[in-house]
C-alpha cells in the first residue's frame, strides 16, 4: 500500500468498504447487545431477539396492551410529528427571519426567545391541555415547541450572518428592500434554515413520549413505550425506541436528500 | 356492590393465605428478636413522591418505629412512578419498597425481577370521577365519552373494566386517553376530560378543586382491591430475613397506628403529601390502611393481566403463591 | 454630447459618527467630480483613503453628511438600477447559476416575468463572453469569471453609470491584464459611462481617460490627470510610462506628508 506517513492523512475509503463498515457496525453492535444479554450482564434488558419478535407481533397482532398494530403507533405519531414540525417550520422561518432582520424586533424577542428555549417538553404537558384541550392538539403543540425554537434561532441566526453586501448588491441593481429580504436574505440564509429544520425534527421526535402524554387517543409510539413500561414489557418499549430512531433517521436522510438538492450550489 | 367477591371455596383460600401470612409473620418476628443489626448494612428502602397511599411508610419514619425495630432505614429513591421504582429494584439498588401492586407484578411476571409482597400497604382508594357539571349519572352514560386512565394494565384500567363489564359495556365503547393522574385534572379543568379512574389524593383533589365528583367509589367496583404494597427484594428477604421480619413489624406498627390515631394521621399525611388537610382526610376517607394482603384478590388480578396478555403469567396461582411471602 | 456631465458629486463629506472609544472618522473631506457621459474614467489612491466610501455613496448605498449626487439632474440618494456597483469580491449570489444571477435585476423589476429576464441575461453573458457557462454556480467560476459575470448582471439592468470597486484587485497577474483588455474594449462597444477605482496605478494609467488622485485622511481629491492615449494603451510606450512615473510620485509624496498635498 502507497500509505501516507501519518494515519489523519488515510487514503479515501473504498466505497465497498464504507458501505461493508457502515453495516459491520450496527451488526457488531447487535451481537455484543445479544451476547451481554445472554451472559446476563443487561439484567432486564430485553435481548436483541426479544425486540425482534415483539416487532414482528406489532406487525402481525399489535401489542398486548392498547391493542394496536405498529402501523397505527408509527402513523398517529408520524401525524403528530409532522403536523407539530410544519406549524414550527413555517412559525419559526417567518419569526425567526423577522428576528434577523429587524433589530427591534430582535431585542424584544430574543430574552424571550432564550427563556423558553431550554425549558423541556415536559414542563408543558399541563398548560398544553389547559390550552388544547385532549387529544391531537396539546400532542401537536408540545412537538412544535420542540421544533420551534431550534428552527427560530437558526434562521435569526443565518439572517444576521449573511453577506450584507449581496443585499446591497441587490439594491443596486433594483430590488426593493422586501425582494432583498425574500430574494436574497432568506436564500442566502438557506444553509442556516436547513440546519434549524433538521435540528428542529430530530427534537421533534424527542419530545414525542412528552407529547403523547397529554392523554392522546390509544395510539402512538410514546404511548406505546409508557404503556409497555407499565407493565414491563420492556422488549415492546425497545420495539419502540427502536421505530422511533429508524423513522427519524429516515426523516433525517430525507432531509437532508432536500437540503442536497436546495443547497447543491454550495 | 357491583362485584361478587366470593364463593366459599375462595373465602376458605383466602382464610389459609392469611393464617399462613401470620405464622409466617410470627416465625420472623421469633427469629427477628434480639437480632441486632444496625451496625449492617441500611435497608435501602424506596417509594413514590408524595403518595398518600404510601403513608405507612411516613408514619413509621417519623415516628421512629424503623428504629425501635433495630433497623437502619435509608431512603434511597423517591420515585414519580411505580414502573421507575420497579426499574430500580431490578438494578439491585433497593431492599425494599412502597409501591404500586400492579407495576410490582408486572415486573416480576414480565421482567423476571425477584420482588415479592412483604404486606399490602392499603386497599381501595381509587375512584370514578366525572367533571362537574356532567351529564353523567350513571356508568351506562359513559359511552362515547372522554374517559381517562393511568395506561393499559394498571389497577385502575381493570377497575374501568370491570365497572363497564357489570353494565355489558367495554373499554371500546368510551374514548379512553391514558394519561398520569396529574395530567388529567388539568384535563378536567380545560373541559375535555369528562371522566377518569385514578388514586387519590387526585380524586380528592378534583372534587375539593370542585372540577368534578365522585361517581363511583373502586371499593363498590371491587370490594377491597389491592393497591399499594410494600415490596422486598428476594435477596433481601432470603439473606436477611430478620430486618425483613422488623421491616414488616413497623409497617404494621404504622399501619395500626394510622387507624387508631385518624387525627394524627391526617395531619402527617398533609405533610407528606403536602396537601391540605381537609382534602387529605376527604382521599383517606376511601383509603382503607391495612397490611393484610388479600391473596385472592392478587389472585383475580394476575388472571387479569395473565388472560389480558399484559403479563407473561401462565399458572397464576403458582405465581400468586411465590410473589406473597409466606405463601 | 460627449461633454456633457452624466454624474455629478458635489461637495461631499463623510463623517462616521464615533461610538464610545472610538473616535468620530471623517472619511471624505468636499470632494466634487464630474463624470461625462460615456467616459472611463479612474480614481487611483492608496488604500483607506475613502474610494470605497466614495462609491456607495454615488450608488446610494450610503448617504453623505454634507453634498450631494446628481444623476442628470435627479438626486441620487437611495440604491436602484440607475447606477450601477461591481463589488471587489464579485457579490454573485451563490445559489444563483451564472444566468440567473445576470437575470436577477430583471426579475426584481419584471415581476415573474422569469423567462424574459433569463432570455435579456443571455444576451449580456455573451457580452462579457461567458457564453456555455449560463448554468455555473458562482462556485465553479474562476475569480477572473465571477468579476465578468457581476459586470454583466450590472450591465443588464442597464445602468446609466456603472461604478467598479477595484474588482480585478483579487485576480492575480495575468486574469488582471486579460480582464483589463476586456474593460477597455467592452467599453468600447458599450460607450457606458464607467467610474474605475483601483489603488493600482498602472491599472488607472491603463483604464482610464481621466485619472482622479485621491489623498487619505480625510480622503480628498487633488489632481486630475489627462491621459491623452488611444486604446488599445502599451504599458512600456514613454508617455505611458511618463503618465504612470507622474501619479506615482504625486501619491508618494502625499503619502509622506500626511494631511498634505495642497
Amino acid at each position: 500500500m502507497a500509505g501516507k506517513p501519518f494515519p489523519w492523512q488515510r487514503d479515501e475509503l473504498h466505497p465497498a468498504a464504507r458501505r461493508a463498515l457502515s453495516v459491520c457496525g450496527p451488526l457488531a453492535f447487535l451481537g455484543l447487545w445479544q451476547l451481554f444479554g445472554a451472559a446476563g450482564w443487561l439484567g432486564a434488558t430485553p435481548s436483541p431477539y426479544a425486540v425482534a419478535r415483539a416487532l414482528v407481533r406489532l406487525v402481525t397482532h399489535g401489542d398486548p396492551f392498547l391493542k394496536k398494530t405498529l402501523w397505527a403507533h408509527a402513523g398517529a405519531s408520524l401525524l403528530r410529528i409532522l403536523c407539530g414540525f410544519a406549524i414550527a417550520a413555517a412559525a419559526g422561518t417567518g419569526l425567526g427571519m423577522l428576528m434577523g432582520w429587524s433589530r427591534v424586533a430582535r431585542q424584544m424577542l430574543r430574552p424571550v426567545v432564550e427563556m423558553m428555549r431550554p425549558i423541556p417538553p415536559f414542563a408543558w404537558i399541563v398548560l398544553a391541555i389547559l390550552w388544547f384541550r385532549m387529544g391531537d392538539a396539546p400532542a401537536v403543540f408540545i412537538v412544535f415547541l420542540g421544533a420551534f425554537f431550534p428552527v427560530l434561532l437558526n434562521v435569526a441566526s443565518g439572517m444576521e450572518s449573511y453577506d450584507r453586501v449581496l443585499g446591497e448588491a441587490a439594491a443596486t441593481l433594483g430590488a426593493s428592500p422586501l425582494q432583498v429580504l425574500f430574494r436574497v436574505a432568506l436564500p442566502a440564509a438557506l444553509p442556516h434554515v436547513f440546519t434549524g429544520l433538521r435540528v428542529g425534527l430530530g427534537v421533534a421526535w424527542m419530545s414525542l413520549i412528552a407529547a403523547e402524554m397529554v392523554g392522546v387517543g390509544g395510539s402512538g409510539l410514546g404511548l406505546l413505550i409508557e404503556s409497555s413500561k407499565a407493565v414491563w414489557d420492556l422488549e415492546y418499549a425497545v420495539a419502540g425506541m427502536v421505530v422511533i430512531g429508524t423513522v427519524g433517521l429516515l426523516l433525517d436522510l430525507a432531509m437532508r436528500g432536500m437540503e442536497a438538492h436546495f443547497l447543491r450550489w454550495r | 356492590m357491583i362485584r361478587g367477591s366470593g364463593s366459599s371455596s375462595v373465602r376458605r383460600m383466602f382464610a389459609a393465605f392469611l393464617s399462613a401470612a401470620l405464622a409466617l409473620f410470627l416465625l420472623l418476628s421469633a427469629t427477628g428478636c434480639g437480632d441486632d443489626s444496625a451496625d449492617g448494612p441500611a435497608v435501602r428502602l424506596g417509594h413514590l413522591r408524595s403518595d398518600l397511599h404510601q403513608l405507612a411508610f411516613y408514619v413509621a419514619k417519623e415516628k421512629g418505629f424503623f428504629e425501635d425495630e433495630g433497623l437502619r432505614v435509608e431512603v434511597v429513591g423517591v420515585y414519580a412512578s411505580g414502573p421507575d421504582e420497579m426499574a430500580a429494584f431490578q438494578a439491585g439498588a433497593l431492599d425494599a419498597g412502597y409501591v404500586g401492586i400492579a407495576p410490582a407484578m408486572a415486573a416480576v411476571a414480565n421482567g423476571r425481577a425477584d420482588v415479592k409482597a412483604l404486606a399490602q400497604a392499603n386497599l381501595n382508594g381509587s375512584a370514578l370521577v366525572v367533571r362537574r357539571p356532567t351529564s353523567i349519572f350513571g356508568l351506562e352514560d359513559l359511552p362515547g365519552h372522554r374517559v381517562a386512565v393511568p395506561n393499559p394494565g394498571t389497577m385502575q384500567d381493570l377497575l374501568l373494566r370491570l365497572a363497564l363489564a357489570s353494565r355489558g359495556l367495554s373499554l371500546g365503547d368510551l374514548q379512553v386517553a391514558y394519561m398520569a393522574p396529574p395530567e388529567m385534572l388539568s384535563a378536567m379543568f380545560s373541559g375535555s376530560l369528562d371522566a377518569f379512574l385514578a388514586w387519590e389524593p387526585f380524586v380528592a383533589r378534583a372534587e375539593a378543586e370542585g372540577l368534578g365528583s365522585v361517581m363511583l367509589d373502586s371499593r363498590l367496583i371491587w370490594e377491597d382491591h389491592p393497591c399499594c404494597i410494600l415490596a422486598v427484594s428476594g435477596s433481601f428477604l432470603k439473606d436477611r430475613p430478620g430486618e425483613a421480619a422488623a421491616l414488616l413489624r413497623a409497617h404494621l406498627k404504622a399501619t395500626a397506628y394510622i387507624n387508631e390515631h385518624p387525627d394524627e394521621a391526617v395531619r402527617m399525611a398533609a405533610e407528606f403529601t403536602g396537601l391540605s388537610e381537609e382534602v387529605a382526610a376527604a382521599a383517606m376517607r376511601r383509603i382503607t390502611f391495612t397490611g393484610d394482603m388479600n391473596a385472592q384478590a392478587v389472585l383475580e388480578y394476575a388472571r387479569f393481566l395473565a388472560e389480558e396478555g399484559l403479563a407473561a403469567i401462565e399458572d397464576p396461582a403458582a405465581f400468586v403463591r411465590d410473589f406473597l411471602v409466606g405463601q | 454630447m460627449r461633454n456633457e456631465p452624466e454624474l455629478r458629486l458635489i461637495g461631499l463629506s463623510k463623517t462616521f459618527p464615533g461610538r464610545k472609544g472610538v473616535p468620530e472618522v471623517r472619511a471624505l473631506e468636499d470632494i466634487s467630480l464630474q463624470l461625462h457621459r460615456g467616459e472611463l474614467a479612474c480614481l487611483v489612491g492608496p488604500s483607506g483613503c475613502g474610494k470605497t466610501t466614495l462609491l456607495r455613496i454615488a450608488a446610494g448605498l450610503e448617504r453623505p453628511s454634507e453634498g450631494k449626487v446628481l444623476l442628470g439632474e435627479e438626486e441620487v440618494s437611495f440604491p436602484g438600477g440607475q447606477v450601477g456597483l461591481v463589488f471587489q469580491q464579485s457579490a454573485l449570489f451563490p445559489w444563483r447559476t451564472a444566468l440567473r444571477n445576470v437575470s436577477f435585476g430583471l426579475e426584481m423589476r419584471r415581476g415573474r416575468d422569469r423567462r424574459w429576464a433569463e432570455e435579456e441575461a443571455r444576451d449580456f453573458l455573451y457580452t462579457v463572453g461567458m457564453e456555455g457557462f449560463e448554468r455555473r454556480y458562482p462556485r465553479e467560476l474562476s475569480g477572473g469569471m465571477q468579476q465578468r459575470v457581476a459586470i454583466a448582471r450590472s450591465l443588464a439592468v442597464r445602468p446609466r453609470v456603472l461604478l467598479l470597486d477595484e474588482p480585478f484587485g483579487s485576480l492575480d497577474a495575468q486574469s488582471r491584464n486579460s480582464l483589463q483588455e476586456f474593460l477597455v474594449e467592452l467599453w468600447g462597444r458599450t460607450g457606458l459611462t464607467m467610474l474605475f477605482v483601483t489603488h493600482n496605478v498602472d491599472e488607472a494609467v491603463f483604464l482610464g481617460e481621466r485619472v482622479f488622485a485621491m489623498t487619505p485622511r480625510p480622503g480628498r481629491l487633488h489632481r486630475v490627470y489627462e491621459v491623452g492615449l488611444g486604446y488599445p494603451r502599451d504599458r512600456t510606450s514613454p508617455a505611458f510610462v511618463e503618465i504612470r512615473r507622474e501619479i506615482l510620485s504625486y501619491l508618494s509624496q502625499v503619502e509622506k506628508a500626511p494631511g498634505g498635498g495642497s
